[in-house]
């Protein structure tokens, strides 16, 4: 009886929160069930997908094995990981940095030119992206060998040199994204009450000072938050980026071999679907623990910088 | 300001009903629906490719037939070619409803159950069809005893084939006369290379594979190979076999020696057929390619092919171009019956092949064709993956002996050992995967001859063993075994 | 208007440039070093311009090329015989679009501005109710029998509008600035005097988390217009066809081609059919343009400063 009467008190909130309930359920919370297909051998059965899975013999772990049991394992986590964190790293503090120094032009225009150019690259597929990385690295007609050339220095075969490419592809990382995560910053900069800074002025404060005690304090809810929410996603990788962009060469495959293209590789030629689900749950679980961790201890700290 | 700011509300509110309504008119041009229009049954099938510019004229004259002879009308829908596998896997997956298609995956499903089994209804309702398809089709399509698809009887053998482009033949005098492997094109391209400098010698890319007179069990990208030139009974890796490295030594060597580009390990660079660019290329031929009749016509400039494989009937070559039913169609033996019309009945299959009668084309004597005019490259349908090459009309250009030759071609070529040997990879899937993984960082490097093949070949089998190739190969060789003693 | 009183928010002009800008000297120095990063991100979009105006011969002999040795026209010419269905795409797009940014947000601010509330009971479990979300995937598979069997809507254009409806990312952005920038007080001196929840939501609080709405349209616009995934998985209809999948089609055609060089005699049709790669890049150029010369649009609501003036009326 309490819990209806609890209901009813809070019946507002309920119905706003309910267009997005009904979504999650329907494109998420059903769906998801399938991934059940993990633990199981998936055979065709004539009462369609459902009746299938339910049909197809159980295999337990059988199809997470590929994941752990080639000696690759260990380097394609590691590199997953460590490419991960200095996106997440890295991608922070330029996002935060140029949102910061957006905020603080004078000219009300030349801010919307720029951010207008940084959204660019957010447009462009990795496809595409690709076909200027080859442009500039190509052994033959590239720009970056002829430049090296011009001053005398030796042509470099850069699909198939390794050391390069932790570089390249991280700074490629950053470049697509930076302009895209810092609109988040820069909007949230924009909502900060001027008074703070009025009052700081007029205590003699610095830029540097105001910055460092008005604005980026302001930031860190959203900057926790999101990281917290980028830790989940540690063990996913963008495809396009670390497959369209090395062209897959055999020789770079130390380098840029993460889990996605990994996968990928793999089960080109079986295409079995119980070993896809199975890389996808792999991926997410690791991804919620360590959520779960990072908001634990976030919380600690400050409860409003958790995400929940 | 109640008032100004209601205004521009309401504007937005009035535009967004606007185009709610106009939204819910949208509706698809394409009826996917399968129900049947006026009590006449439907069958929905599933072609690859792009729909041909006159597409509703040519199935209209299609279902014109179909409709008088066996009571159906056919919705054709095309998926275009980059699309096809990721769209019909989910498909045949969901357990979507469908009659017939094109066939994507085909063993594995087949394994798994997701066609309908053909091994009866395929003589029983499409008996000429079936009679006129030549025996390595079914057996190659046969899995675990049953017969799944419904294959177009097409180039039924296939060899490798190196072709030249003639233009720089006749220029610099070349004889290519003793070309028969991968060895004898060195000073061929030397001369290209010395004198050409916007010519590719070897148009060599980021997928190229060195085949050699070999079968392959899962593809000629994993290491399972039955050596036709040596013990055919066993299952080896490829790259440990003395001749197909003394061809990646030679590739490499060409490599060196500037004949393949530097970056072709990694480029997608399109040396177009019909262009100059290019010297030498790798092209695959079957005995519906009329030797180079066909390439040339496509490249629109004079091609010259020299064979350096035999002529193997594969499994590869069987399931080429395979419809098959769904299992869960309501109209299997209709879907069966209209194949079998599409593939015995010239006048019909001819109409798509070729576009419009009088149109694009005009029939000469009993099965030759002339085009006209009207003939134009996206106005009918390829003839490999539409229907029985057999009953289809050659161009006139065509002789009567070459007629004769392909027959001959036919029926001397061999089959290959492991035709019609499905190899079952539930036991070793994670081997499998592993072994996948590996490949794909060696084939493009040693395939292309970027990679030294006596540094990167010991590397890779390696990695192979560590990845439990032995174990599938055991396992692949006892189910060989067991294979070949069930065909004896 | 009946029931409690009417708060007027008033709007205080910022005058930015005394307050919250840098000197001149250091402003120069951070516009120089902001400019070339920007210029680096527009660069690989002017090489595309310059592609697609490039001919094709010229590509064919010298690649890409900065200054192309042949100029022509040739790319935009052979769009123009796709006209008709670049201009149904484009108006698809667009559709999807507009409406499908109205339903992300509407759908995203209700349930982000309840579990922001720290008076609702269950805040939490929303709150967590649409995390898992952004944890897992529902697998491609299921998503496609949800929308083709139970919802039958496969082939219409809201297969295209639904998938991407609602984003948790986004609830979350918004619950940041619903909490940052709606301070409690006003809220609480709403309710005291007898304002509802719904029009404390829709009169007070809405006006003020504009540069959050703003900025969460934005993505969801973004998000819309450069999908092309959901057009791949349930359109079969040629004029249903959003342009980024149109492009990505093409782009999947010429990798299969290239992938199968061996058979280049039989997909003769198929050869013809693929455009050039000036035509390629043209594409590129008309399916980004109009989206990206779209933020000017969005920014305008970031900067929004709001004072609030308590007025009873």
């Amino acid at each position: 009886m309490a819990m209806l009467r609890n209901l009813w008190r809070n019946k507002a909130f309920l119905f706003m929160a309910l267009p997005g309930t009904i979504w999650l359920i329907l494109f998420f919370y059903i769906p998801v069930f399938g991934n059940i297909v993990a633990f199981k051998n998936f055979h065709y059965s004539s009462g369609g997908f459902f009746q299938s899975l339910r049909e197809s013999p159980w295999v337990g772990l059988d199809n997470f094995k590929f994941l752990f049991s080639s000696n690759n394992a260990y380097l394609i986590t590691r590199n997953t990981v460590l490419y991960n964190v200095a996106f997440i790293v890295l991608g922070l503090i330029f996002a935060v940095f140029l949102a910061i120094v957006l905020s603080e032009l004078r000219s009300k225009r030349m801010i919307k030119i720029y951010q207008t150019s940084m959204l660019f690259p957010y447009f462009l597929s990795w496809v595409i992206i690709s076909y200027f990385v080859f442009a500039f690295l190509s052994p033959d007609k590239g720009l970056m060998n002829s430049i090296l050339t011009l001053f005398g220095g030796e042509e470099i075969n850069w699909y198939n040199e390794q050391k390069y490419w932790p570089f390249i592809l991280i700074i490629l990382g950053i470049w697509k994204g930076v302009g895209y995560n810092s609109v988040i910053y820069f909007a949230s900069i924009m909502g900060i009450n001027s008074d703070y800074y009025e009052a700081a002025m007029v205590d003699g404060a610095s830029k540097w000072q105001q910055i460092k005690n008005i604005t980026i304090p302001q930031l860190i809810p959203l900057i926790s938050i999101l990281s917290i929410l980028s830790v989940g996603n540690i063990f996913r990788a963008d495809f396009g980026l670390f497959y369209q962009i090395p062209r897959n060469s055999g020789a770079l495959y130390e380098v840029t071999s993460v889990l996605d293209t990994y996968i990928y590789n793999g089960l080109t030629s079986t295409g079995d679907i119980g070993m896809t689900a199975a890389a996808g749950l792999y991926q997410s679980v690791v991804g919620c623990i360590l959520v779960v961790l990072a908001n634990f201890i976030v919380r600690k700290f400050d409860e409003e910088s958790a995400l929940f | 300001m109640k008032m100004k700011k209601k205004v521009p509300f309401l504007l937005v509110i009035m535009l967004l009903i606007g185009t709610v309504l106009a939204g819910c008119s949208l509706k698809g041009n394409s009826t996917v629906d399968n129900s049947s229009k006026d009590g006449v049954t439907t069958l929905l099938m599933y072609q690859i490719g792009d729909k041909p510019e006159n597409f509703d004229v040519l199935m209209e004259n299609v279902n014109k037939k179909t409709e008088k002879e066996i009571g159906v009308r056919v919705n054709l829908q095309y998926i275009g070619w980059g699309d096809y596998e990721k769209k019909m896997s989910v498909i045949v997956s969901s357990g979507e409803n469908y009659d017939i298609a094109y066939a994507n995956n085909y063993v594995t499903n087949a394994q798994k159950g997701a066609y309908a089994d053909l091994t009866e209804l395929f003589p029983k309702y499409a008996k000429e069809a079936y009679d006129m398809l030549d025996s390595a089709y079914i057996e190659g399509n046969t899995v675990n005893g049953k017969l799944y698809a419904f294959p177009v009887n097409g180039n039924v053998y296939a060899q490798t084939m190196f072709s030249f482009n003639k233009q720089y033949i006749d220029k610099y005098n070349l004889d290519i006369s003793n070309v028969k492997a991968y060895k004898d094109l060195g000073p061929l391209l030397k001369v290209i290379k010395e004198n050409e400098t916007d010519v590719m010698p070897f148009s060599v890319g980021q997928g190229f594979r060195v085949l050699p007179n070999m079968d392959f069990v899962l593809g000629n990208g994993m290491p399972f190979a039955v050596d036709l030139n040596g013990d055919t009974s066993k299952i080896i890796n490829q790259y440990d076999n003395e001749q197909m490295k003394e061809n990646l030594r030679i590739m490499h060597q060409y490599y060196n020696e500037g004949y393949i580009a530097k970056d072709a390990a990694t480029s997608n660079t399109e040396y177009p057929l019909n262009s100059g660019t290019w010297f030498i290329r790798q092209e695959t031929q079957g005995p519906y390619d009329y030797g180079d009749t066909l390439l040339s016509t496509v490249a629109e400039q004079p091609i010259v092919s020299k064979a350096i494989t035999d002529p193997i009937k594969s499994t590869a070559q069987a399931q080429m171009a395979n419809f098959v039913v769904s299992s869960n169609s309501k109209n299997k033996e209709k879907a069966v019956e209209f194949l079998g019309l599409l593939n015995s009945d010239p006048d019909l299959l001819n109409g798509l092949i070729y576009g419009e009668e009088g149109n694009a084309w005009e029939k000469v004597g009993e099965n030759k064709v002339k085009l006209l005019d009207g003939y134009k490259s996206n106005n009918h349908m390829a003839a490999w993956n539409t229907g029985n090459n057999k009953i289809v009309y050659v161009q006139d250009s065509i002789t009567d002996d070459q007629i004769k030759q392909r027959d001959e071609n036919i029926a001397n070529a061999t089959s290959s050992p492991i035709l019609g040997f499905t190899f079952n990879t539930d036991s070793v899937k994670t081997e499998i995967t592993n072994i996948s993984n590996v490949m794909s960082q060696y084939l493009d490097g040693l395939n292309t001859g970027t990679l030294d093949p006596d540094k990167a070949i010991p590397e890779l089998n390696e990695k192979l063993k560590a990845a439990g190739y032995e174990k599938v190969r055991e396992e692949m060789q006892k189910q060989f075994d067991a294979f070949q003693a069930s065909k004896n | 208007m009946k029931g409690g009183p009417n708060y007027t928010v008033k709007k205080k002009k910022i005058e930015h440039v005394q307050v919250r800008t840098f000197n001149k000297k250091t402003n120069i120095f951070f516009n120089i070093m902001v400019g070339l990063f920007a210029f680096s991100c527009i660069f690989p979009f002017l090489f595309v311009i310059i592609i697609s105006f490039t001919s094709e011969t010229s590509l064919l002999t010298n690649g890409y090329a900065l200054w192309p040795s042949e100029w022509s026209i040739q790319g935009y010419t052979y769009l123009a015989d796709l006209k008709d269905q670049i201009i149904q795409s484009l108006f698809i797009t667009v559709f999807v679009t507009v409406i499908g940014t109205f339903i992300n947000v509407a759908f995203t601010s209700s349930y982000a501005y309840a579990i922001s509330r720290p008076n609702f009971r269950y805040k939490r479990f929303f709150t967590i109710f649409a995390l898992i979300t952004m944890l897992f995937s529902p697998g491609m598979v299921p998503s496609y029998i949800v929308m083709t069997n139970m919802l039958q809507l496969k082939d219409t254009v809201w297969a295209l509008i639904l998938p991407m409806a609602l984003s948790p990312f986004n609830i979350i952005v918004m619950r940041t600035f619903f909490r940052r920038q709606v301070p409690e007080s006003i809220i609480e001196s709403s309710r005291i005097d007898g304002a509802s929840e719904m029009r404390i939501f829709t009169q007070i609080v809405l006006p003020l988390a504009v540069p959050g709405i703003a900025t969460i349209s934005l993505f969801a616009a973004l998000g819309y217009w450069n999908d092309w995934f959901n057009a791949l998985l349930y359109i079969q209809s040629d004029n249903l066809v959003p342009l980024q999948y149109l492009l990505m089609k093409i782009q999947s055609n010429i990798d299969f081609m290239t992938q199968n060089a061996g058979l280049s005699g039989n997909l003769s049709g198929g050869l013809a059919a693929i455009p050039k790669e000036a035509t390629r890049m043209a594409m590129v150029v008309i399916s980004t343009l109009p989206i990206a010369c779209s933020y000017p649009f969005f920014q305008r609501y970031f900067v929004s400063g709001l004072t609030i003036g308590g007025v009873k009326e």
